[in-house]
């Protein structure tokens, strides 16, 4: 008997393809997107818009075709935030000299105002900077380095998201919180597509070798 | 050493016994029937490609709408359901040739098999013309679908 077509082999080949095939969409899932950062109440002070180095400011390292995703929310009371994405150099460059964070211009992004009925590319807006609760309590942004319309243009390097704010209550509060999370694309698709791929191909082939066995076995020599 | 040599193919093609035959006969349909299903689900996947497409699309929109993802992520999704449903409906090129080759080998085991009974002189001479009949016929199928493209036996 071929070693093939042993009961044992075909387990284990079966088994190896069925993981591939359930593995792939799972990890595609579960690393579509990588969490950098996720803080709720994320604490700054009023300072923070007069001296970067005050500011929020977290680092993130885009590769090509790689997006980076802000979720920011601000409901807390009195308080106001700003949010800017800027290339690390700018950034190296405004922290030396503790600039203002309002001096300095931030690149474009894109943010998405979800609701049910609404087109995507017509609830899609691009800006290079929002401020909470001015502009909305909430925002989804999307940020690759730079912008064509609604469309996203890959920019690889390294950026820094910062965020400053205000505290409009009385002169004793100088507590600006706010929520934030920061994600970036993760491996997930292009797990999901190699493993299905690999999946299916050690299948097909398993079956055709199986085929060629058989007729080998009985006929073919 | 003659008595042990294993016959090839060839050899025993004229002369072969019904046990053999019948072997030949439900091998070749075994190997018809499943490249034959192959080629039918890789034809329905190709059909109903376009349906896939749309619900595809509609989910996606459903999710971006969820605030599942952001409006960069849909048009990446869009993208790539675009380009699956372009393979669902070419990969029907590809399955349809590869299953065309195993239904064509299917069947020359099967015309051998009954070839086989049409030289058995253990069956009458009835069934053996019979058998010379569709040995002759399912050989025609495989000239005919091999050298002409435009004949086919189509199963709706």
């Amino acid at each position: 008997m071929s070693r093939l077509l042993k009961k044992k082999t075909a387990y284990l080949i079966f088994g190896i393809s069925i993981a591939c095939l359930i593995l792939g969409p799972l990890l595609g899932i579960v690393l579509d997107k990588m969490t950098l950062y996720e803080q709720k109440t994320e604490l700054i002070r009023e300072d923070s818009s007069s001296g970067l180095t005050k500011a929020f400011a977290k680092q993130a390292t885009l590769s090509k075709d790689q997006k980076l995703i802000v979720e920011i929310s601000e409901f807390y009371s009195n308080a106001s935030v700003t949010i800017k994405i800027v290339a690390k150099s700018t950034y190296d460059r405004a922290y030396s000299l503790n600039s203002t964070p309002g001096s300095i211009t931030g690149l474009q992004f894109v943010y998405s105002e979800f609701g049910w009925g609404q087109s995507p590319a017509g609830s899609t807006n691009g800006a290079s900077s929002l401020t909470l609760p001015t502009n909305g309590i909430y925002f989804y942004i999307e940020f690759m380095g730079g912008r064509v319309g609604d469309s996203l243009v890959s920019w690889p390097g390294d950026y820094y998201v910062i965020v400053y704010g205000s505290n409009s209550g009385p002169s004793s509060a100088t507590a600006v919180p706010f929520d934030i999370t920061i994600k970036l694309d993760g491996p997930g698709e292009a797990l999901n597509n190699f493993l299905i791929f690999i999946g299916i191909v050690i299948l097909l082939v398993y079956i055709l070798a199986v085929l060629i066995s058989v007729l080998k076995a009985n006929y073919l020599r | 050493m003659g008595e042990e040599r294993k016959k090839s193919l060839y050899e025993m093609l004229p002369m072969m016994d019904k046990q053999k035959a019948t072997k030949f006969l439900i091998y070749g349909l075994l190997v018809a029937i499943i490249f034959g299903t192959i080629l039918m689900i890789s034809k329905s996947i190709a059909n109903n490609a376009y349906t896939w497409l749309l619900l595809e699309t509609q989910q996606n929109e459903m999710n971006y709408m969820e605030g599942l993802y952001g409006y960069n992520d849909y048009i990446v999704k869009l993208e790539r359901a675009n380009l699956i449903y372009y393979w669902m409906e070419y990969q029907v090129v590809i399955v349809g040739n590869i299953a065309r080759i195993g239904v064509n080998i299917g069947m020359f085991f099967i015309a051998i098999a009954f070839l086989s009974f049409a030289l058995n002189d253990k069956f009458d001479e009835k069934a053996r013309r019979i058998y010379l009949v569709l040995a002759g016929l399912i050989l025609f199928v495989i000239i005919f679908t091999t050298f002409f493209s435009q004949i086919a036996i189509q199963v709706s």
